[in-house]
């Protein structure tokens, strides 16, 4: 995979998730901040830091960009989540646009 | 062929998940009233308390108001849910509707109060142990809607 399909999304504590770029814009927020001609310092360097958004947050939220993609292709099947994180997942999804 | 569809977003599913399990639900602050607003109205009065006294640093009343006008309404009947709306117009004031069903709750039926029973009902209210906010609330809401008639009747304390 070349390095320019990726993007790095980082977790308030560091953590680095390199996914596919087509997986990453799932989230608009992110497609906004990957596609917005020269504006973010983030489409250089094809990597973004999300302060607010811990690490198993971003990573379920990793899970469902490919989840996202696969359903779209037709492979339709459930996206668990588990209650006790849905809060925290539910507003780090309403920040990204997901 | 299968028609392939778009994916449900993370938010809706989210939604979904936290309707399903309310009964769980404490703290919710941080949480945009705007997604509440699809959330809170399928919770029970019990799973409203709850989630209401564990939020502490919101106010949920622009989501919570209306709710508990429902339930105002569901308890104590259109009819005594329009006169209190006639009322706070006509006195130009608006009392939250969860404070209005404590007040309710109670048992003092605002045309009772209107007809005569307010005296007795009051003396009675006093009488009882009643939580401190509730009373707070009582002695605010019956002050703006019936001191007139309490003057009247010398019975205002």
């Amino acid at each position: 995979m070349k390095k320019e399909d990726t993007v790095k999304l980082v977790s308030a504590e560091g953590f680095e998730f390199v996914v596919d770029k087509k997986a990453a814009m799932v989230s608009h927020t992110i497609r906004n901040m990957l596609t917005s001609p020269g504006s973010f310092a983030e489409t250089q360097h094809g990597e973004v830091t999300f302060p607010e958004i811990s690490t198993p947050i971003l990573e379920k939220i990793c899970q469902y960009f490919y989840w996202s993609l696969q359903f779209a292709s037709g492979k339709e099947t459930e996206f668990h989540i588990e209650p006790e994180i849905t809060l925290e997942l539910m507003m780090a999804a309403n920040y990204l646009h997901t | 062929m299968a028609m392939s569809r778009e994916a449900p977003s993370l938010v809706k599913l989210c939604v979904g998940t936290v309707i399903a399990n309310l009964r769980y639900v404490g703290d919710v602050s941080g949480v945009d009233l705007h997604l509440l607003k699809d959330i809170l109205p399928h919770c029970t009065m019990d799973q409203l308390i709850c989630i209401e006294n564990s939020t502490q640093d919101v106010d949920l009343s622009p989501v919570t108001n209306d709710l508990w006008k429902r339930f105002y309404e569901q308890q104590f009947g259109e009819e005594n849910m329009m006169l209190v709306v006639k009322r706070m117009k006509q006195k130009r004031v608006v009392f939250k509707w969860k404070k209005l069903y404590e007040v309710e709750l109670l048992g003092y039926s605002l045309e009772e109060k209107v007809t005569g029973g307010g005296s007795l009902s009051w003396a009675v209210l006093y009488g009882q142990h009643v939580e401190e906010k509730v009373r707070m609330t009582v002695e605010i809401f019956f002050g703006l809607f019936f001191v007139d008639k309490w003057i009247q009747e010398d019975l205002y304390l």
